[in-house]
């Protein structure tokens, strides 16, 4: 499978002192990739990078195997941290919201024509809010804003989503149907998906491949899944490894696990394939990993 | 008796005369470019920015008579280094960004004040920098009516991309809005609306309409687009209102109109109020 | 030891930025307050070396200054506090200026209100030796805005009379009036004679000199104005009451008595109204205010428009150009006749 993301040696910082270090890891095509690590590790600042807001100090990003030098083109539909709660005070409609995410489709200068509506009720059906379209966004819950953000960043037909913690500040029953509504686009429209959370409980079962930035002796490097064990098990000794054990979709224990996942059995059925092959490749990275520099610190 | 008679003649009055024509025609193409502008600024935190700018043109006018050259270009000019100094401040400011208005707006009355001080063959500064609704030469109209043919199709065509930059200028960026330069055309429009505006009508009927029809707007409307409409519904009557009223009743034309949006302001927050009363009753 | 000095290093490294930032925002400070030197250096204040033996006089407005200088003569040196050339009524004193009064031996201002802020000045003032001279206490004033109210038709609905004049209630362009003029001359002449006695013939002469200029004047505009009795002329602001009061002419201001208020749209009409009415053929305007409003009415009536000088001040191209009270004085009356011709 090929790489839609490919990270090598990338450095960053806003002054001398350097936020990311040497960081490597790669997100394949199709891929569910979740990342975690303690506030202020940097995450947000790596979301930036991977966006092409900000330029890495030293190192590349690759997307799509173009080298990243600006967004635009790129087919990467980015939900920002809070965007709903920031957009409430914003006097528009779902449905304006959701047509500017297709501004690309559109072009500038130009008038958005039927077509280009009709795309953005789809989108709103695929967050199941298009009965909301006319309602002011500021009206909506919080969960349900955080939806039509979504389907704002659906509506440009993304083949990469990056969510900057989408969990935050919304109830848990909005995060259920949130992470229902990314596995359901990452596994039937192929849409891959890297998703920063510190949620890892509720988002590891969807994803296949958890990439941990952590402080301290590990923080210049991005982890494959094998150290995840390490970083969960600190916080959650019972359930960790079987939930690395469902991101790889080895998906009988994790569900036996938690039943409250038994619905998505069927999605992760049908993708096994999938799953199995994302599977082999991370365990090569995991190995790559750890006989490099990052691996040899943490042991 | 005398009075009604009076009345019935009035009736078509105000339209006899040539000023309170052109006061009304370039009243109401400034109140709806304003409105335009203001919806932009106000959601890009800018508010105040039609204050910062008029202030800043005195300092323009101060040099250019400092200078030895038209005033007028000087204001131009100032206001337009003015607004870009506001949208690089902002910039640097994050989440502060509000404090680049009032940064800039006290730069620009300092500058004039010190200024001023140095100007010997001045007359009366203000008199030359703030124009009056009232008394509007057939030269500042045709500049209006050319500004506004310019202003309202950059709003059109680039209203996507405004509400895009406006609702979330960091995602607008991303997904390829040229962010820069919708902001630099509309920091350079709002700047030479500003410098006409207070030229033509004066620093007060603008600074105002650039805030309060969209605050009023903003209360009652259902969506973006509305939002707009009414800001300039809302702008558009109090301009013509208020010069109605200065008219037949001999208020001063500039503070009234004033006056009326301020009223509409309060007349939609009460609407809205009693509105989100009857949902919320209806939810419980 | 070596640790804090690395420590320092290393500290000092890391605010390179902000370091360079501060410089900067240091430099153009200097910069700013060296290009504000340079500009204040190219205006002088303070009475000089030339001053020695003279009289100092500070004076407020420009009428002051032309009137003190024509009894004066070499024998004083003065000041004026409004820059020549600037609108007196939106003028205030800087700290400097407040030098120049310390220095002085006499300040001389008009009163009835277009310097009233010479009084909040004088309070400030610590210079003991300073004579304080109201130009005008000797002439009776005129209400502001009295004399066109009386048999105006359209008084008792308009409310531009409330208009706050913030000179106060009277009209104070009493040197409009060639006969004011002269009083206020004769007050000025016998406060430098009280203060200056060596040179009382000097003074005494030049006053009659001036006298007799201010009678030629007058009777220039009576002979000139007498054909034009009971017309009405509409300035720029109400600032003629004296001068039409004494040739039987009647003002319409555009605007109150001080020159910065902004007409409402009712005034307009009534202006243009009694415009047509009257059958006015001329719209007077001031330099130092911008003629917008003149012009406006002109431009809807038919009008032309001329300048009328009130000599709230005049522009230094003038004073340079040798012009002084009686030429701007006769300036008008031409202009006036010529208006109505």
């Amino acid at each position: 499978m090929e790489n839609v993301i490919e990270v090598t040696g990338m450095s960053f910082g806003y002054t001398r002192d350097m936020i990311l270090e040497d960081v490597d890891f790669a997100v394949e095509r199709g891929d569910f990739a979740v990342v975690i690590g303690d506030n202020g590790v940097g995450k947000s600042t790596m979301v930036k990078l991977l966006l092409g807001v900000l330029r890495p100090t030293k190192g590349s990003i690759s997307i799509c195997g173009k080298n990243l030098t600006s967004l635009r083109g790129t087919g990467i539909g980015y939900l920002p941290q809070n965007s709903g709660s920031k957009a409430s005070t914003f006097p528009a409609t779902c449905e304006e919201i959701v047509m500017s995410g297709l501004y690309k489709k559109i072009g500038f200068g130009r008038f958005p024509g039927k077509d280009h509506k009709k795309k953005a009720e789809e989108a709103l059906k695929m967050v199941d809010m298009l009965d909301k379209r006319k309602s002011l966004i500021g009206e909506l819950s919080g969960g349900q804003q955080q939806r039509v953000m979504l389907a704002r960043v659906l509506a440009g037909d993304p083949e990469i989503l990056i969510l900057d913690e989408p969990t935050v500040g919304i109830d848990a029953e909005s995060v259920d149907r949130l992470l229902h509504i990314l596995h359901h686009l990452n596994i039937d429209k192929k849409v891959t998906i890297l998703m920063v959370t510190h949620d890892v409980e509720k988002a590891g079962p969807y994803a296949n491949r958890v990439l941990c930035l952590s402080e301290g002796a590990c923080r210049e490097e991005l982890l494959p899944d094998a150290k995840i064990v390490h970083a969960h098990a600190h916080s959650h000794p019972h359930g960790g490894v079987e939930h690395i054990h469902c991101a790889n979709c080895e998906h009988g224990d994790a569900h036996g696990h938690d039943a409250e996942h038994c619905a998505e059995c069927a999605h992760c059925d049908s993708s096994c394939e999938h799953g199995d092959h994302v599977h082999h490749e991370d365990k090569e990275h995991a190995h790559h990993a750890q006989h490099g520099k990052g691996g040899e610190e943490n042991a | 008796m005398r009075n009604t008679e009076k009345e019935v003649r009035r009736m078509p009055e105000i339209l006899q005369y040539t000023y309170m024509q052109r006061a009304l025609f370039v009243g109401l193409l400034l109140s709806v470019i304003v409105a335009c502008l203001g919806t932009v600024m106000v959601h890009k935190r800018l508010s105040l920015i039609g204050d910062a700018l008029s202030h800043s043109s005195l300092a323009g006018v101060a040099l250019g008579l400092l200078m030895g050259f038209n005033p007028i270009v000087g204001a131009m000019s100032v206001c337009i280094i003015a607004a870009f100094s506001i949208e690089v401040i902002r910039k640097k400011l994050g989440n502060h960004s509000e404090l680049a208005v009032a940064i800039v707006m006290s730069t620009g009355i300092g500058l004039a004040g010190v200024m001023s001080g140095f100007v010997k063959s001045s007359a009366d500064f203000n008199s030359f920098l703030f124009g009056s609704i009232v008394a509007i030469s057939s030269f500042e109209a045709r500049l209006v009516m050319i500004l506004s043919v310019i202003v309202l199709l950059a709003f059109i065509l680039l209203y996507k991309e405004l509400f895009y930059i406006s609702f979330d200028e960091q995602a607008a960026s991303i997904s390829g809005v040229p962010v820069g330069t919708v902001n630099a055309i509309f920091t350079i429009l709002t700047a030479v609306t500003v410098s006409i505006a207070a030229r033509t009508v004066g620093a007060l009927i603008v600074s105002s309409l650039l805030v309060v029809p969209v605050a009023a707007a903003m209360s009652i409307a259902r969506s973006y687009r509305t939002t707009v409409l009414w800001a300039a519904f809302v702008s558009v009557c109090s301009t013509i209102g208020g010069l109605v009223l200065s008219f037949y009743l001999g208020l001063k034309p500039g503070g009234t109109i004033v006056l009326i949006s301020v009223a509409f302001f309060l007349i939609f927050r009460c609407i809205a109020f009693f509105r989100g009363r009857s949902t919320s009753s209806k939810g419980a | 030891m070596n640790s804090y000095s690395s420590k320092k290093a290393s500290h000092h490294i890391s605010r390179g930025t902000d370091v360079r930032r501060a410089a900067a925002g240091v430099f153009s400070l200097v910069m700013l307050l060296g290009a504000m030197t340079i500009f204040s250096g190219c205006k002088k204040r303070g009475f000089g070396k030339d001053a020695e033996g003279k009289v100092k006089v500070v004076v407020s407005i420009y009428p002051m200054y032309d009137f003190v200088q024509k009894i004066g003569g070499d024998q004083v040196a003065v000041k004026m506090l409004v820059p020549a050339g600037t609108e007196p009524h939106s003028w205030e004193p800087s700290t400097r200026d407040m030098l120049d009064l310390e220095d002085a031996d006499m300040f001389v201002y008009n009163g009835a209100g277009i310097d009233a802020w010479a009084e909040d000045v004088l309070d400030t003032v610590q210079n003991k030796n300073l004579t304080v001279l109201e130009a005008s206490e000797d002439v009776t004033l005129l209400k502001s805005g009295e004399d066109h109210h009386d048999e105006d038709e359209h008084n008792e609905e308009d409310g531009h009379e409330e208009h706050d004049h913030h000179h106060g209630e009277y009209d104070p362009h009493v040197w409009l009036s060639p006969k004011n003029a002269e009083k206020e001359l004769a007050t000025i002449a016998d406060a430098l004679i009280e203060k200056d006695p060596d040179h009382a013939d000097v003074y005494r002469a030049n006053l009659e000199a001036a006298k007799k200029e201010c009678e030629a004047l007058d009777s220039a505009f009576r002979e000139k104005l007498s054909a034009y009795a009971g017309r009405y002329i509409v300035v720029a602001h109400e600032a003629y009451g004296y001068l039409c009061e004494n040739y039987g002419l009647k003002q319409i201001g555009i605007e109150g008595v001080s020159a910065d208020q902004e007409p409402d749209a009712a005034r307009m009409r009534e202006i243009i109204d009694m415009v047509k009415e009257y059958g006015i053929k001329c719209i007077f305007f001031e330099e130092l205010v911008d003629p917008k409003v003149a012009k406006s009415i002109a431009e809807e009536t038919g009008c032309e428009t001329r300048a009328l000088s009130p000599l709230d001040g005049l522009t230094k191209e003038d004073i340079d150009a040798g012009r002084e009270y009686f030429s701007v004085m006769r300036d008008n009356l031409e202009t006036l006749a010529a208006s109505f011709e």
